[in-house]
């Protein structure tokens, strides 16, 4: 294996990044993911297990792994934490009363060592529906700020609408692409 | 579908389909967007449950043929993976056979299909229902798995791979790790303890077993490692893999005590991941982004030095140790698999650590180092330069080593090992490109620019030079700092250095133009180059100097010349041989800068260079298999010994560098006698042509071939003022060489090369039909000079390397027409008739024969003489007929190599009374020949002449009076007479002959039959003997022979002696009336009793169809009777019996007995008499 061949094995894996969707239940994971691969978003239901999908953007192509958010779940989800280049935390931006809940679960995650070093995407989704707070006070209310160990970006959307998603998924992108270290 | 039918059709769907995907291996992510639909299909068949077994098989087969090309980490995710799929596949790989040969791709998909369902996030327990309370032997689901992952990972075919990976899934899962990871690693470990890699069955289990740790260890939580992880690597250290033959458990081991390292220590994240070495492009591209972000909120993450300090286990020392060894290991993989651990582990080891490591790394850049562990280095700082692991304070110990692995070359004997070194450190220079701030780089860039560019453009191998391109590129676009990067990459670039010679003598030149790299290419040239192990690179090197002499003339001169000229006389033959190419090219290349800019050669030599240059003539010796190119010194001294000595020493060279060597050394010497041995008056020196003349001439008669050729040449070179006088001693000397005498038969180069020197010799001495026949070519000489070509013409020797007398009989008809074209230019009346009608005849006779290539020559020859117009040959016969069958529009058009347009012309040649006999003589070698196009064109030919002049018996005559005259003169001149057998045989089964068989006793079979017998009499070689009485129909069937009895009598009858045209002949002759008859029945009862056994029955088969073919020959009466003891007698028995039923046919026949002769001539087959 020579240099020509590594430079080849290099420029087939860069452009092939794994994402991990997660959040907690009813945040819209699936929604997304299913707005994103152009399906029908009416009528999705509780996931049940995780669903993986590959998806062609800007030359990348993106595993996306969504796994179900339910509590009895969530000690699943490390499962699904290897070669995770990218993490997009999907929040309910009306469900004020499981913020909380919502903010301790994200600061677990990213204590995980095999999530160092990934790109943390916020998703402040349902901002179509009244009373949905504003991606400002989502940020405040995880603390976004306070988090020194990833790069992060939060982004207002509608997961239902596809408002604001590709701003969104484009910063991931941009960002895991402009990486010059390699994760293990 | 009946079952075979089913397996067939299967077999060839599946080598279909295989053969599309193949297609797709280069590039397979082309794959990726019919994966989807191609696995529902096939899956689809699967989950059918009224699909038969073998169709469920067969998807699995299709499935695992996508696999091999894409790899199953891109196929994982497609499988369904809900929860209804768990029980299905369970049950589905629980029914395999694990032990079936043919049906491993179904047991790999559905473990690989298993390990995917693994992953539902969902309690295992939740599927086993209440199993406590109904039935107490139903096992629960998580045990299934497991039992099934444990009873793949002992397999010996894929499916243990597929095992691994299910365990990796299976076991990190939170129910499953919490109730059997430690049972199972137990087992594990319990299974590497008991095996032994010594034996077959341990290396399968062993394979499972490291291949299922690694995998857990790679997946799993670190946390959840970490309690196992030293029991198993003390278990793994008291395998002593290392030890193993086996590469692939070296390389397995290498992994897992890589992932145990890893196990011990935190990971890291690199701060500066996202800086260094930035794209300026990439920074120009987040600038326009700028819009975007405005609306987000990005915080870059807190990159203050926060290294957490914790206790480092002491088994990391262990587990780096054995990376490092693994570094050095003989096999490609493991060294990898080692280099990539040692990148992974430091990385998270703290800074101190880390520099330790990279010490110990260094170690492996040692002169007493095998290329393995240079190899290996150079990988693991690539990986660690890609890390940013080496601090910057490493950088200035590191680099000049990776400017020695650049050039790495060891000698190994003939050739060297090291390109993949060098191929690794372009991979180090690559990395650092990436990893490193362009400041922390800047002190070395020039070094490294000056490297990178001397291997994309010098290295010997295209992937080093191409890997090195791509390194620059990596450089220039990172960094941004190497001097004139761009306008070197654009003329440097992956494509343009494929070429090497391309790469040496254009783009050398080019980027030598920029000042900076201009000498670090010249001295790398000289240091390395020109005394490579491969010759080619030698001389291309040197070709190299001398084009990039006009961008440093001046150093060239007062540098590298020196340098060289010490080196030329050194005793490495290789530094010798390319020291003394680069002075000659160096000086060459200057002594043109001189005269172009109107210089004195001396502006650019100094005395000691000339002397250096003087004495590399005294001391170099062609026997070093130096070239000398005489050509670039014009200094004298010394020359004639020089080139004599290169003459005489060609017996040493290989044959390759022989007649570059001889063509050098003749032109020179021409050079040379122009330049010194001629006085003002134009004549030369009596003394010193009296020396080198006799010299010369005596030469010619070494009982070396090779000098014979070599001083043929020259002679041959030798200028008109050195000839004048000599003449006639020069031609009687080359006259010699030409003759064929018992000691130097094969000396055909010799023969061929003397008689080039005739020719040469004459034009140079010139025409004067009155002249001297000391000084020119004149009527007392011209017949002795045309005798000599003529007779070469005739030149048939043959050895082992085939019909060396063809280059003799070419190179004869060449300067027979040089010397032709020469006379008739000058003095045409030279020419007489007679001369003229043996050059043509000889001439016809080479266009009529069977190699394609001197025919090709031949015609050639012929139609240059046919059609030379200024003036045209005399003398030619039948010039006006020829002119009609060789029309001069056709000239450039007919090709004469082609069998099937040479010979319909060349046989209209047999009506011409002149050509008649030459045609004829040339024509029976091809048609008798052995090949097949040969033979068919040329027959064809022969035969429709034959029939035109069936009807003009004056014309039949006149034919047969020369073949017989053919056939006579060359009796048992096997090269002529056996294919002529052979060619009398297809004319008599043509027909060729019907008109003579109407009249009784026609003298021409008597004659032809007299000839035959003449030439098989004593004759012991069995395929003439066997073609003389086989039926003239059959002849082809009995080409097949010869070989068969080869093998069945070896020694008795060696192959070259083809014999059995002779046999046909008889047979033929039956059908001739008269006394004839009687004679040939004699002859065959003859052979009847011919002690090979084969030949008597090859006999009776032969006498048998014949006598069924010519059925009015025999009385109807006796037929049956004679038919029977043909057929019914085996003719291999012993001599006796064969010869009692041979004299029954004699009486029933009325043929008499053939007696046996008194000894001496009793039969012995050893000899090969016959015995009649």
């Amino acid at each position: 294996m020579g240099l020509l061949t590594i430079l080849k094995k290099m420029r087939e894996k860069e452009r092939e990044l794994r994402l991990l969707v997660l959040g907690l239940d009813n945040a819209g994971k699936t929604t997304l993911l299913k707005r994103f691969n152009g399906e029908d978003v009416t009528g999705t239901a509780p996931t049940l297990g995780f669903n993986i999908k590959t998806l062609e953007h800007r030359g990348f192509k993106l595993n996306v792994w969504d796994v179900g958010g339910q509590s009895s779940l969530r000690s699943y989800w490390r499962n699904y934490f290897e070669s995770t280049d990218g993490l997009v935390w999907v929040v309910d931006s009306g469900d004020r009363e499981r913020l909380q809940l919502c903010g301790k679960e994200l600061r677990g995650l990213l204590r995980e060592e095999r999530l160092a070093g990934a790109t943390l995407l916020v998703f402040a989704n349902k901002q179509d529906l009244p009373g949905a707070l504003p991606a400002s006070a989502i940020r405040e209310a995880l603390e976004l700020d306070s988090i020194r160990s990833h790069h992060w970006c939060i982004q207002g959307c509608s997961a239902f609408t596809g408002h604001n998603l590709l701003p969104g998924i484009d910063w991931l992108l941009d960002d895991i692409a402009s990486r010059v270290c390699p994760p293990d | 579908m009946p079952v075979r039918a089913f397996i067939l059709t299967s077999l060839l769907q599946i080598s279909f389909f295989s053969g599309i995907m193949d297609k797709y291996q280069e590039q397979p992510h082309l794959l990726d967007r019919h994966l989807e639909w191609m696995m529902t299909l096939l899956l689809d068949i699967v989950r059918d449950n009224g699909s038969p077994p073998q169709l469920v098989h067969l998807a699995f087969k299709f499935l695992y043929i996508i696999t091999k090309v894409r790899g199953y980490k891109v196929f994982l995710p497609l499988f369904p993976h809900e929860v209804r799929d768990l029980q299905p596949v369970l049950d589905m790989l629980v029914d395999q056979n694990p032990k079936d040969p043919e049906t491993w791709e179904t047991r790999y998909m559905l473990l690989l299909w298993l390990s995917m369902i693994c992953l539902i996030p969902f309690d295992l327990a939740r599927f086993d229902g209440n199993i406590s309370e109904e039935e107490h032997t139903r096992v629960p689901t998580m045990d299934r798995i497991l039992a099934v992952a444990k009873c793949y990972l002992v397999v010996s075919d894929k499916a243990r791979d597929a095992a691994a990976v299910l365990v990796s899934k299976f076991i990190v899962r939170p129910d499953v790790k919490q109730k059997r990871m430690a049972d199972f690693l137990d087992w594990t470990l319990s299974m590497i303890s008991k095996s032994s890699f010594q034996s077959m069955e341990g290396t399968v289990v062993m394979n499972g077993m490291l291949q299922a740790l690694a995998q857990l260890f790679k997946h799993a939580k670190r946390e959840d490692c970490l309690p196992y992880a030293a029991t198993v690597l003390e278990c793994l250290d008291n395998c002593k893999l290392s030890e193993s033959n086996q590469m692939v458990l070296r390389k397995l081991g290498m992994k897992l005590v890589q992932r145990l390292g890893l196990t011990f220590v935190k990971p890291k994240v690199a701060k500066w991941r996202y800086q260094r070495g930035c794209r300026s492009l990439a920074a120009n591209l987040q600038a326009q982004g700028s819009v975007v972000q405005s609306q987000m909120t990005t915080v870059a993450a807190n990159e203050a030095d926060d290294e957490e300090e914790y206790d480092i286990p002491g088994e990391i020392e262990n587990v780096v140790e054995q990376l490092l060894v693994g570094l050095k290991d003989k096999d490609t993989i493991v060294r990898w698999s080692a280099a990539k651990g040692i990148g992974r582990i430091t990385g998270r080891l703290p800074k101190e650590l880390a520099d330790d490591v990279i010490g110990s790394l260094l170690d492996c850049f040692s002169f007493q180092e095998t290329d393995n562990a240079w190899h290996g280095g150079c990988l693991a700082l690539a990986e660690l330069g890609r890390r940013g692991l080496l601090l910057p304070s490493r950088i200035s110990d590191v680099v000049p080593v990776i400017l020695r692995a650049l050039t790495y070359d060891e000698k190994r004997g003939a050739c060297s090992v090291g390109s993949n070194v060098r191929d690794a450190a372009c991979y180090v220079c690559w990395a650092f490109a990436r990893a490193y701030d362009p400041t922390e780089l800047i002190p070395f860039i020039n070094q490294i620019a000056s490297a990178l560019i001397i291997a994309a453009v010098f290295d010997r191998d295209v992937n080093c030079r191409r890997a090195a391109s791509a390194a620059f590129q990596e450089n220039v676009g990172r960094q941004g700092t190497f001097p004139h990067g761009i306008d070197i990459l654009t003329a440097a670039d992956y494509f343009a250095v494929g070429n090497r010679v391309n790469c040496y003598l254009t783009i050398s030149v080019y980027i030598a133009g920029f000042p900076q790299y201009t000498q670090p290419m010249i001295d790398h040239l000289v240091n390395m180059k020109i005394n490579h192990w491969d010759s080619v690179i030698r001389e291309l090197s040197t070709k190299a100097l001398h084009n990039l002499t006009p961008r440093a003339s001046e150093y060239m001169a007062n540098v590298v010349l020196p340098r060289l000229l010490p080196l030329s006389v050194g005793t490495d033959l290789h530094t010798r041989h390319g020291a003394i190419l680069a002075c000659a090219e160096i000086t060459h290349a200057l002594c043109k800068l001189a005269e172009e800019n109107n210089r004195s050669i001396t502006h650019y030599f100094d005395e000691k260079s000339l002397e250096g240059l003087k004495q590399i003539h005294e001391e170099v010796c062609i026997k070093y298999k130096c070239l000398i190119p005489f050509m670039f010194f014009t200094v004298s001294a010394g020359w004639q010994w020089l080139i004599n000595d290169s003459l005489r020493s060609l017996t040493f060279a290989s044959s390759t560098a022989r007649q570059h060597i001889k063509e050098s050394a003749v032109s020179a010497l021409a050079a040379l006698c122009n330049e010194y041995y001629i006085n003002e008056k134009g004549e030369a020196d009596s003394a010193l042509q009296d020396e080198l003349v006799t010299m010369y001439v005596s030469e010619l008669q070494n009982t070396e071939e090779m000098v014979r050729c070599g001083f043929s040449r020259a002679l041959g070179a030798l200028p008109r003022f050195l000839l004048k006088g000599r003449l006639q001693q020069v031609l009687e000397g080359l006259k010699q060489v030409t003759l064929i005498s018992p000691g130097n038969v094969s000396f055909a180069e010799a023969r061929r090369d003397a008689l080039i020197a005739i020719a040469k010799v004459c034009q140079t001495a010139g025409v004067k039909g009155e002249g001297s026949q000391e000084e020119y070519v004149c009527k007392d000489n011209v017949a002795q000079i045309y005798a000599m070509l003529l007779n070469g013409v005739t030149d048939y020797t043959t050895d082992s390397r085939g019909d060396v007398g063809g280059w003799v009989r070419e190179a004869a008809m060449r300067s027979l027409m040089e010397v032709t074209l020469l006379l008739v230019q000058n003095e045409a009346e030279l020419i007489d008739a007679n001369i003229c009608k043996q050059i043509m005849c000889c001439v016809a006779q080479q266009s009529a024969e069977k190699i394609d290539k001197f025919r090709a020559h031949a015609g050639s020859v012929f139609l240059a003489l046919l059609h030379f117009d200024h003036p045209p040959i005399p003398h030619i016969p039948h010039r006006e007929e020829l002119e009609r069958i060789f029309p001069r529009s056709e000239k450039e058009t007919l090709n004469w190599n082609a069998a099937s347009e040479a010979f319909p012309r060349i046989t209209q040649l047999l009506a011409l009374p002149a050509y008649q006999y030459s045609v004829l003589l040339g024509l029976s070698v091809s048609v008798g020949g052995l090949t097949e196009t040969t033979l068919r064109y040329s027959a064809q030919s022969l035969f429709d002449y034959m029939k035109k002049i069936q009807n003009d018996s004056s014309a039949l005559e006149s034919f047969c009076e020369t073949l017989l005259k053919v056939f006579e003169d060359n009796l048992r001149n096997d090269r002529v007479s056996v294919p002529l057998l052979t060619m009398l045989d297809q004319m008599l089964a043509n027909g060729c002959f019907d008109t003579f068989t109407m009249q009784e006793n026609h003298p021409f079979p008597v004659k032809l039959f007299t000839l035959c017998k003449e030439e098989i009499k004593r004759s012991k070689d069995i395929r003439k003997l066997r073609s003389s009485i086989g039926e003239p129909s059959t002849g082809t069937s009995v080409f097949a022979f010869p070989q068969h009895l080869e093998l069945r009598f070896p020694g008795h009858c060696p192959a070259q002696s083809v014999f059995f045209p002779v046999f046909s002949r008889f047979c033929g002759l039956i059908q001739f009336q008269g006394d004839m008859r009687e004679k040939v029945f004699f002859q065959l009862f003859l052979l009847l009793c011919h002690p090979f056994p084969v030949i008597r029955k090859t006999t009776a088969s032969q006498v048998y169809e014949m006598l069924i073919t010519y059925s009015d020959v025999l009385d109807p009466a006796i037929m049956d009777s004679v038919l029977t003891i043909l057929s019914d007698t085996n003719w291999e028995a012993e001599l006796p019996v064969v010869r009692e039923k041979r004299n029954c046919l004699c009486d029933l026949m009325n043929v008499p007995k053939p007696q046996l002769p008194p000894s001496p001539f009793s039969c012995t087959a050893s000899k090969g008499d016959l015995s009649w």
